[in-house]
């Protein structure tokens, strides 16, 4: 059984690598900044207690890319009693989120008139791109 | 648990996450982060705030966690590995500690600077202050170029914070048990060393 100094600790390790992708913290904070939750409704989504949640934060991220992904998400399941659906689940919800963010164009930072002159642009882009892609397909084939 | 034992799991532990179990890190966590405090805590001393060994603790073992072949288990057993990585991680957070109060300027000296009619002014404040942030950013990457071992680094801190003690330069070296004339032979030597590397670099700022 955990101390109270160690459990104290966990919180402490957690929290210092909320930012940091190489542990899981990373996207369990996410996770409740998304579906705005608590901890509470996270351990729920879970399906573990809320005491878990600082050490489930320092596994090591599972790579989604990686064909370990399975083995490494039930492997941490089957250690922390959790469901592994929801854990892939999770990981994958913030994934998708956080590559639309990242491909998202930052319209704040550009004058209305200009973005909409981007916009035409980018439309025109599009349907280059669409016309082009079959004949590039096409080309590429001997 | 007993120390062999401990050392045991700290090894089992560390091939684990040699081999990326995803479950290694937050079990070597829970194992060993209150232990690597306890053994911070008695190799400091008394004086420290604790939460200073919380975060050299937690910084040290989430290094060593995301690095664990940094970690040769021919030259030491892991914990005091760990102990003296954590170690050197509190003498760099009390370093920048220092230099942050060095730039806290108390309200009574600000007035009577202003009185003085801003005549007081360090000469490395001067120094510091007639240079751009990109002036700033370049000579700190040269810094960084200069000394790429964080030990150089902390020791570097160290003399440039005025430490004059042996011992401390000894911590940082891992030589506190040697016999103390070997320890100041090493550390001259050290500071020799260093003192050369920061006169070349000197050089190539006044070069360019």
């Amino acid at each position: 059984m955990e101390s109270n100094e160690t459990t104290f600790l966990l919180q402490h390790a957690a929290k210092k690598v909320a930012q940091n992708r190489f542990f899981l913290a990373g996207y369990l904070n996410e996770f409740k900044i998304i579906r705005g939750i608590t901890e509470e409704e996270l351990a729920q989504f879970l399906g573990c207690s809320p005491g878990l949640l600082p050490k489930l934060a320092l596994c090591r991220r599972p790579d989604p890319v990686s064909p370990r992904f399975r083995a490494d998400v039930e492997r941490i399941a089957v250690a922390f009693d959790i469901r592994p659906e929801h854990l892939a689940r999770l990981m994958r919800e913030v994934d998708a989120l956080t590559a639309l963010k990242d491909t998202r164009p930052k319209k704040q930072e550009v004058p209305d008139g200009l973005l909409a002159a981007a916009r035409d642009d980018e439309d025109s882009h599009s349907a280059h791109r669409d016309t082009n892609e079959p004949s590039e397909d096409v080309r590429g084939k001997p | 648990m007993h120390g062999i034992e401990r050392e045991e799991h700290a090894r089992q532990l560390h091939a684990r996450l040699l081999q990326l179990d995803p479950v290694a890190p937050a079990e070597f966590a829970e194992a060993f982060l209150d232990e690597l405090v306890r053994r911070l805590r008695a190799k400091a001393g008394p004086g420290y705030e604790e939460t200073l060994f919380h975060d050299a603790a937690t910084d040290a073992l989430i290094d060593y966690i995301q690095h664990p072949s940094k970690f040769n288990p021919r030259k030491s057993a892991l914990l005091t590995y760990l102990t003296m990585a954590a170690y050197r991680d509190l003498l760099n957070i009390i370093a920048k500690e220092q230099r942050r109060r060095r730039h806290e300027v108390p309200l009574q000296d600000v007035e009577e600077t202003l009185i003085a009619g801003n005549n007081i002014i360090e000469p490395e404040d001067q120094v510091l202050n007639g240079i751009t942030m990109t002036e700033r950013a370049e000579l700190l990457r040269m810094v960084a170029e200069t000394f790429p071992d964080s030990c150089d680094r902390a020791f570097l801190e160290l003399m440039v914070n005025g430490e004059r003690r042996t011992t401390i330069f000894s911590d940082v070296l891992g030589i506190q048990s040697s016999p103390p004339d070997e320890q100041r032979k090493i550390v001259k030597r050290h500071k020799d060393r260093i003192t050369k590397r920061l006169q070349r670099l000197r050089g190539k700022i006044h070069g360019k």
